[in-house]
């Protein structure tokens, strides 16, 4: 460490181990092994042979968290403008065309052996960099302020959005906004923002968005409702690009497209129904360990990473679903007790931030599950099957563990007042 | 922001997540408590479009021995996908000949059908038809199969289906029964065996479902839903198909020759109740579909008849059991009438036969003298041994459509009437089973053990229907019956044989008299085994039970004693009538 230093040090570890022992705090780490558990079961009965890798990420993932206690936060802190940009740089190095496409939507990035998703390190980017930028700001608490803010999540988010990978996206919306909230800023303004963001959508929809973008919206967010009453040929959702040709033209790519679109939305229709089925047939009590009648099938596409839930649903039935959604509750109370506890803002915001991003995206996935919102490709933190979600969601959890670890060696400023 | 504040918006925040959880805990009650059987009846309807019952393929039945007289086969039925059919031969219609007529040529000169108009015909989205359904030129079907192969055509669905055949075709048909076809499509026994063992030969069908999603796409899931059909097991019969045939061709004979309504003839393994063998005629194949009901009926188990003189040793049997009766005793029948509370008993023909011992009565098969013995039994002691025999009851083959024969009902018993014509076999009717089972249980000392059919069954608990030492007493009498009395003239092949004619006379409708001759043995008379009956239901000419059923019923006996390699008997030193016993109808089968 050299004298010269401009900016005040920390050391690089802790001095006394003991903190960070102490930080990993079993009302966080508890709920969270436990979902990764019961996620582990439903994986060994749908897929078994995908638990040994899901267990590998496992380890991983607990070696970061820990890792991640370890070194303080404020340390990581120093090291997250870096960090951002190299994620900013991934996202758009996955756009411009470098990336591995799966499922009809480029997130995969290959760096050597390496093969991870921008977008799943982009949430832990978020978080932190707000975490880092509001630290000790006020500014935030009026309009001009909110705006640099916005822009750190909203250039991630559009990068995303454009894989496409909608679902990813949006879940950076609810932490931006609670990340600010949580931060002091204004209620109005941020109501105000959202309002504004709601009025604004129709005048885009007409002035900025192409006819086929209106369609993808639409057929994303076509209530489900009405897309169950669709049936046949059709759905009515689309312009064909081919119409403007001229009448009569409709060009044979166009009726391809048509259909192809037709039949994703479907594809989707027919998803949920397929789980919704499966999440009944678990009853009150579930069929059994290993007795679901889904399993290793594809009678539910993707139960093994993003539809998770119907497997455990099947299986132990209402019972096991209450424990489940009780252990996220767990976990986010945890979460939350954490922020409260830690004076520092920083600590405070990555554990807010981290209570936001696990407990929308479990919200909006299991809500995916049943019915209740659109499919979008959106993981089950610590119970879906997937190394960078595993990776990730670990990382976000030893981030907000680490506030605990390494309390201040000076008194901050008293956070955001 | 005091930290007031901050866990204000903490707690709004974590509310707002609550209610979140709440809203999920709700909405999955509602689907996995709630709207459980509605999901459940939706995931089976719109999607499982088409559940498939799996049949289960029925199970063989066989005789004792495992050879076969009713099997499942799979049989080829084809169907043609006239979407695909058409989409390829638009595809093709630049070459000379379309796929379609490429298709329907090879289908044409293999099977001889037209499948052109079937898929021109279809609707635009079929993708299935039925052509031709249980085809039984296997053979060319799979020439069909290969060569469509070859060709790279594709479109005809070849599918196999079970057909129940039976091998041995008219052999045993009546016993073998047949089935309908369900309302599931699975087979159901009818009558015969493929009725009384229903249960086992039916198995349990499976059932899969062809899921489809939204856009009609087939989805075969593996795992769920669907159960594997398990099949129905063999049953295996008491009937012997060796015997069986010996029973046929006796059959046969007797039916041809006297031209009757119909012929049973039957065998019985007197030591278990086993039907060995049971040929009716008029007879049908089992296989053809088209045989009259009339045909079908196993008479040997639904028809009664008044068994007239084959009732009479019974009768003796009872008396002897009773002790109203002596070997040596002498009946006196003189003068060939004998008058019963004003009702007057005559022989047949008017016959005198004086004094008659038991044995005597028998053979000469005197109705006075077994009117004699009716009045010392009683009818009280007559009827309870008569219901002991199994008449007026089901035998306990569990026969569906089996009459219980006609027994007068106690309380309307009178001694002048029930009592002396019971004795001599009328007022009665007997199922063939019946009396067949009750001279079974006469052979085998007195210990009736009830018809069996069903090989694996266990066995009904017998029946003491005489004491040992009287069916020991009645054996030679009715012995006597080839050698002095209305057999004697009747080869026995080596082997002695005991046995009774009769020849029952009915009025018809117009008050013609029709006769049923029948004849009832068992042999040999040392160590029976094999109890043997035969009836012919009003014959053409003399309608005699010693002329009709007689030699067949001993050549049946015979055939089937050698068959079972039961040795014959050694020779009695006072036979005397074997050089004269001429009424043999055909020679002897070979020893095998």
């Amino acid at each position: 460490m050299s004298s010269q230093a401009v900016r005040p040090s920390f050391p690089a570890v802790p001095q006394r181990w003991s903190h960070v022992i102490r930080a990993l705090d079993p009302r966080v780490l508890g709920p969270a092994l436990l979902l990764t558990i019961v996620g582990l079961l439903a994986l060994w009965s749908d897929r078994p042979a995908v638990v040994f890798s899901q267990t590998k990420w496992l380890v991983v993932g607990l070696a970061v968290c820990v890792g991640t206690v370890i070194v303080p936060y404020r340390r990581l802190l120093q090291l997250i403008y870096p960090f951002y940009a190299f994620v900013l740089l991934s996202l758009v190095l996955v756009i411009a065309g470098l990336g591995r496409e799966s499922h009809h939507a480029t997130r995969w990035l290959q760096i050597g052996p390496i093969g991870f998703q921008p977008s799943e390190l982009a949430k832990v980017a978020v978080i932190a960099v707000l975490a880092k930028y509001i630290r000790f700001r006020r500014d935030h608490k009026t309009v001009r302020g909110l705006v640099v803010p916005f822009l750190l999540v909203l250039v991630p988010l559009a990068l995303i959005v454009k894989q496409p990978d909608l679902g990813t996206a949006l879940m950076l919306v609810p932490v931006l906004f609670v990340m600010l909230w949580a931060a002091g800023a204004q209620t109005r303004h941020l109501v105000a923002v959202v309002v504004l963001g709601l009025a604004s959508l129709p005048l885009l929809w007409t002035l900025a968005l192409e006819p086929y973008q209106k369609g993808r919206v639409r057929a994303f967010t076509a209530p489900l409702v009405e897309v169950l009453h669709e049936t046949g040929e059709g759905l009515g959702i689309l312009d064909p690009p081919g119409k403007e040709a001229g009448p009569g033209a409709e060009s044979r790519a166009a009726t391809l497209l048509k259909e192809e679109r037709a039949r994703n939305a479907r594809d989707r229709r027919f998803h949920v129904e397929r789980s919704t089925i499966a999440v009944a047939a678990g009853g009150m009590f579930g069929l059994g360990f290993r007795n679901g009648v889904m399993n290793g099938t594809d009678a539910v596409p993707e139960s093994w990473t993003d539809f998770v839930f119907t497997v455990h649903a099947e299986e132990w039935g209402f019972v096991g679903v209450v424990v489940l959604l009780g252990l996220e509750g767990l976990l986010l109370l945890g979460l939350a007790l954490t922020a409260n506890e830690v004076r520092e803002p920083a600590a405070k915001l990555l554990a807010v931030g981290a209570l936001t991003l696990l407990g929308t995206q479990a919200c909006v996935n299991l809500a995916m599950t049943v019915g209740l919102a659109p499919v979008t490709g959106l993981p089950l933190p610590f119970l879906s099957y997937g190394g960078s979600s595993m990776l990730s969601s670990w990382l976000i959890l030893g981030m907000a563990l680490n506030a605990r670890a390494h309390k201040p060696l000076v008194f901050a400023e008293r956070a955001f007042d | 922001m005091t930290p007031a504040r901050f866990q204000l918006r903490a707690i709004v925040g974590l509310g707002v997540l609550l209610v979140a959880f709440a809203g999920l805990i709700v909405r999955l009650g509602r689907i996995q408590l709630g709207d459980h059987a509605e999901l459940r009846r939706r995931g089976d309807h719109q999607h499982a479009t088409a559940r498939h019952v799996v049949p289960a393929d029925r199970g063989a039945i066989t005789d004792r021995h495992g050879r076969v007289l009713a099997r499942t086969e799979q049989w080829p039925s084809i169907a043609v996908d006239p979407k695909w059919i058409r989409e390829r031969d638009r595809k093709t219609s630049a070459q000379p000949l379309g796929e379609l007529e490429r298709l329907a040529q090879i289908v044409e000169e293999e099977l001889g059908i037209d499948v052109r108009s079937i898929v021109t015909s279809a609707d635009a989205k079929s993708q299935f038809v039925w052509v031709q359904r249980k085809i039984e030129d296997r053979d060319a079907v799979e020439r069909m199969r290969v060569r469509l192969r070859k060709q790279k055509l594709r479109g005809v669905i070849i599918d196999f289906e079970g057909v129940r055949t039976y091998p041995a075709g008219a052999l045993a048909a009546h016993m073998v029964g047949f089935t309908f076809e369900g309302a599931d499509g699975a087979l159901r026994g009818a009558a015969g065996a493929e009725r009384l063992g229903d249960a086992r030969l039916r198995g349990r069908p499976g059932w899969r479902s062809d899921e489809r999603d939204a856009t009609g796409r087939r989805i075969v899931v593996a795992r769920h839903p669907g159960r594997a059909a398990r099949h129905g097991q063999d049953i295996r019969l008491t009937l012997d198909t060796v015997i069986q045939a010996f029973a046929e061709s006796e059959a046969d004979e007797i039916f041809t020759n006297f031209d009757p309504v119909s012929v049973i003839a039957a065998v019985v393994d007197i030591r278990t109740g086993d039907l060995l063998a049971m040929a009716c005629r008029p007879g049908f194949d089992a296989n053809s579909r088209t045989a009259p009901q009339d045909v079908r009926r196993n008479r040997f188990f639904t028809d009664v008849f008044e068994p007239g003189s084959t009732f009479k040793p019974i009768t003796m049997g009872i008396a002897l059991d009773a002790g109203v009766v002596t070997v040596g005793e002498i009946i006196d029948t003189n003068p060939g009438t004998v008058q019963i509370g004003g009702r007057s008993i005559r022989e047949d023909k008017h016959h005198n036969y004086g004094e008659l011992t038991p044995a005597g009565a028998i053979a000469e098969s005197s109705n006075v003298a077994m009117a004699k013995l009716a009045l010392r039994l009683g009818v009280d002691r007559m009827h309870t041994a008569v219901r002991t025999f199994g008449f007026g009851a089901k035998t306990g083959a569990r026969w569906a459509g089996e009459s219980r024969g006609i027994v007068t009902p106690f309380p309307k018993w009178t001694e002048t009437y029930t009592l002396c014509s019971v004795s001599f076999g009328q007022e009665i009717a007997v199922t063939p089973a019946q009396l067949l089972a009750a001279y079974a249980g006469l052979a085998n000392d007195g210990l009736l053990h009830p018809l069996r059919v069903l090989l694996d069954e266990p066995a009904p608990a017998a029946v003491r229907v005489i004491r040992a030492e009287a069916a020991r007493q009645l054996a030679p009498m009715m012995e006597a019956v080839f050698e002095t009395g209305t057999a004697s003239r009747i080869a026995t092949g080596g082997y002695r044989m005991a046995g009774k004619t009769g020849t029952a006379e009915q009025k018809d409708k117009h008050g013609q008299s029709e006769y049923v001759g029948s004849f009832a043995c068992f042999g040999p008379v040392e160590a029976p085994r094999l109890a043997v009956l035969v009836v012919c239901d009003r014959p053409k000419g003399s309608p005699y039970g010693s002329h009709v059923a007689a030699p067949f019923a001993a050549r049946l006996l015979r055939n089937s004693l050698r068959y079972l390699g039961v040795p014959r008997s050694a020779p009695r030193e006072d036979d005397v009538s074997a050089d004269s016993r001429v009424l043999d109808p055909s020679p002897e089968v070979q020893p095998r």
